[in-house]
């Protein structure tokens, strides 16, 4: 059955030059284990890494540009959720694992660290249910939480590599947004975005005030969402965009040039400080809501909008 | 007048024990070799500097080059020994003869029929269709990454010392000596034909590459014997100029992130693409400073692409990086 699937994936990933494999099949496969996320299974396929030098929104700085060609020989296994509260919060009581406290949370018109918020009370208006995404999570929370998965289940969990999750986000579409929309200029009347991701919109702007543009559209939530709330892309993957940003695995580098062609994380020998951060967030502006944008933090960052999500190799 | 004396008196014991000022020799600023035929090392100290040039003119537009706009502070926390110059034929060939390894064939020269560098099958380190010169005491090149690590294994086996390609920011502290100039011997790009062998005059006159070159002579037309023009206030010698040379980092478009201290940038995996300092007899005087970089393919071997080595000197007790 799993031998048929795969086969069924492999002949669907056929490349279209880089318009690649538009999946239609929303593949769930059983959870690994009774604390194991859902997974989706992603097909291999080829997909263009990145932006073109003249597209509108580029973020040059970020080194998403030049684009680099990039193919997946193998299937790979995402989470279909951005990890919840509840999740790490069983992962916590499992394993004693304790992290230093304090987050960077949004208050009195900037970014400030305070010391009395944590994933537990990450600083809203109402306590954290336990079907939001985690957030206020290290680089070294999330990956700890990954071990943790992969020594219940046996399964080679692991964070995606910053390459998987751009072909993730990108749903098998050459759009930065999934949902279609190639260019959300922030001077535009209404946005797609509000069925698709939980961004800085207009529902949160009363709450906010972030100096920053808005998405013209409600997406009904002022700061996180529960997970998916809102509509899965072709691969049945959630809040990819939006909600919490996403730790990926790579090291963080402002140039795709020298980078694995293939799936693979890029990660520098004695370790990096700085690693790729994804995906935008319900505090982000529509230009850094997109399957391109790139963005990294340190290692110990911890910041009331970023979370994760978690991948495994499919064996 | 005293104190004097003492100084003088402490200077005749440290001579009359030659044993005991070998062992202490490797000081900042000493020299040695680990053998009669290993290449000479200087012991440059620890220290801080500046990576890279504010805004380098000309700006160089893509790839590895284009990032030496990113301006970082290095910290090294050791001394470390580097090749006084660079590695030359002389020392390539006994490395060759002793090991037994056998580099690919192959080399980028300068074709004359075509007045332009080209890939020939049949060149190699020993030929490069260059003039001939007493060829010795000229640096090695034609060689690969791969071929840079045989001889540095090899030496390492030969000396049990640990001889390694300088980290892309032993290299560039170690050019700079100090300074904080575009160049070892300052900023201007016209004036350093006593100190490196650089496109100048005379080689303009034999190949016109077609770039401009310094409007001066600094006697070679291209491959210079090593050591022959001014050392910089470490010692090295033709640091810029002469070879590119290979160093241990991998090349991308940005080094934002990368390593403050004095580790090579590489990745888990390895990578196709490896960074060359220093420029060669054929860079324009304008690219010949101390944060220029330019980026190869990891097998390339071209005419005027050599290396030289680094040394730590703490190689017995080496952490695991």
């Amino acid at each position: 059955m799993r031998q048929a699937l795969l086969a069924s994936l492999l002949a669907l990933a056929t490349p279209v030059a880089f318009a690649q494999a538009a999946p239609s099949v929303q593949a769930t496969e059983p959870r690994d284990c009774d604390v194991c996320p859902e997974l989706a299974l992603v097909p291999p396929g080829q997909f263009l890494m990145g932006s073109a030098p003249d597209a509108r929104e580029l973020d040059a700085a970020s080194g998403e540009s030049p684009a680099v060609p990039l193919s997946f020989t193998r299937p790979f296994l995402m989470s279909r959720r951005e990890i919840t509260v509840g999740e790490f919060r069983r992962f916590v009581e499992a394993t004693g694992a304790k992290s230093a406290p304090g987050c960077r949370v949004w208050f009195g018109g900037q970014w400030v660290q305070d010391h009395d918020r944590s994933w537990r009370d990450p600083g809203f208006a109402t306590a954290p249910r336990d079907d939001e995404p985690v957030v206020c999570v290290s680089w070294d929370d999330a990956r700890a939480y990954a071990e943790w998965l992969a020594k219940k289940s046996g399964k080679r969990y692991r964070l995606p590599s910053e390459a998987e999750w751009e072909y993730v986000a990108r749903g098998g579409t050459s759009f930065p947004r999934y949902w279609g929309e190639r260019d959300s200029r922030e001077d535009l009347p209404l946005s797609l975005a509000c069925d698709h991701a939980n961004v800085y919109d207009t529902s949160a702007v009363d709450a906010q005030h972030f100096p920053w543009p808005n998405a013209r559209c409600s997406d009904r939530a002022t700061a996180l969402a529960p997970v998916a709330q809102y509509k899965p892309n072709a691969f049945g993957v959630h809040d990819i965009i939006g909600n919490a940003r996403e730790w990926v695995m790579d090291c963080f580098t402002a140039s795709y040039a020298g980078r694995p062609q293939d799936a693979r994380a890029w990660i520098w020998q004695g370790g990096c400080e700085l690693k790729g951060v994804r995906g935008g967030s319900w505090a982000s502006r529509p230009r850094d809501a997109r399957a391109p944008a790139r963005g990294a933090e340190l290692v110990s960052h911890r910041q009331s909008d970023l979370g994760f999500r978690v991948a495994r190799d499919y064996e | 007048m005293r104190a004097g004396a003492t100084t003088l008196a402490l200077a005749l014991v440290v001579a009359a024990v030659p044993s005991l000022a070998a062992e202490s020799a490797r000081e900042a600023g000493s020299t040695f070799r680990d053998c009669d035929d290993c290449p000479e090392m200087v012991v440059i100290p620890a220290g801080s500097f500046v990576m890279g040039t504010p805004d380098p003119a000309p700006a160089p537009a893509t790839g590895a080059a284009a990032a030496e706009d990113e301006v970082v502070v290095i910290r090294l926390e050791r001394d470390f020994a580097l090749g006084r110059r660079e590695v030359t034929r002389a020392e390539y060939a006994r490395f060759i003869a002793d090991s037994g390894y056998e580099p690919q064939p192959g080399c980028r020269v300068w074709d004359p029929a075509l007045s332009r560098f080209s890939e020939d099958g049949r060149r190699g380190w020993q030929d490069l269709a260059t003039p001939a010169v007493p060829a010795d005491e000229l640096p090695v090149s034609c060689v690969s990454i791969a071929d840079a690590e045989a001889y540095a294994q090899w030496l390492s086996s030969k000396a049990d010392a640990h001889y390694r390609l300088p980290s892309e920011a032993e290299w560039e502290y170690a050019a700079r000596a100090g300074s904080r100039s575009l160049r070892p011997w300052g900023d201007d790009a016209e004036s350093g034909c006593d100190f490196a062998n650089t496109y100048d005059l005379v080689a303009a006159a034999r190949y016109r590459l077609g770039w401009p070159q310094a409007g001066c002579r600094d006697g070679y037309a291209d491959l210079a014997p090593v050591g022959q023009f001014g050392a910089n206030a470490f010692g090295l010698y033709d640091m810029i100029g002469n070879v590119r040379e290979w160093v241990q980092d991998c090349a991308t478009g940005s080094y934002v992130g990368r390593p403050r201290d004095g580790r090579a940038w590489e990745w888990l995996g390895g990578c196709d693409e490896r960074v060359q300092r220093g420029g060669s007899w054929i860079t324009p005087p304008a690219e010949s400073r101390s944060a220029n970089r330019a980026a190869a393919p990891a097998a390339e071997r071209a005419s005027d692409t050599g290396f030289r080595l680094a040394l730590d000197l703490e190689s017995k007790q080496r952490d695991d990086r």
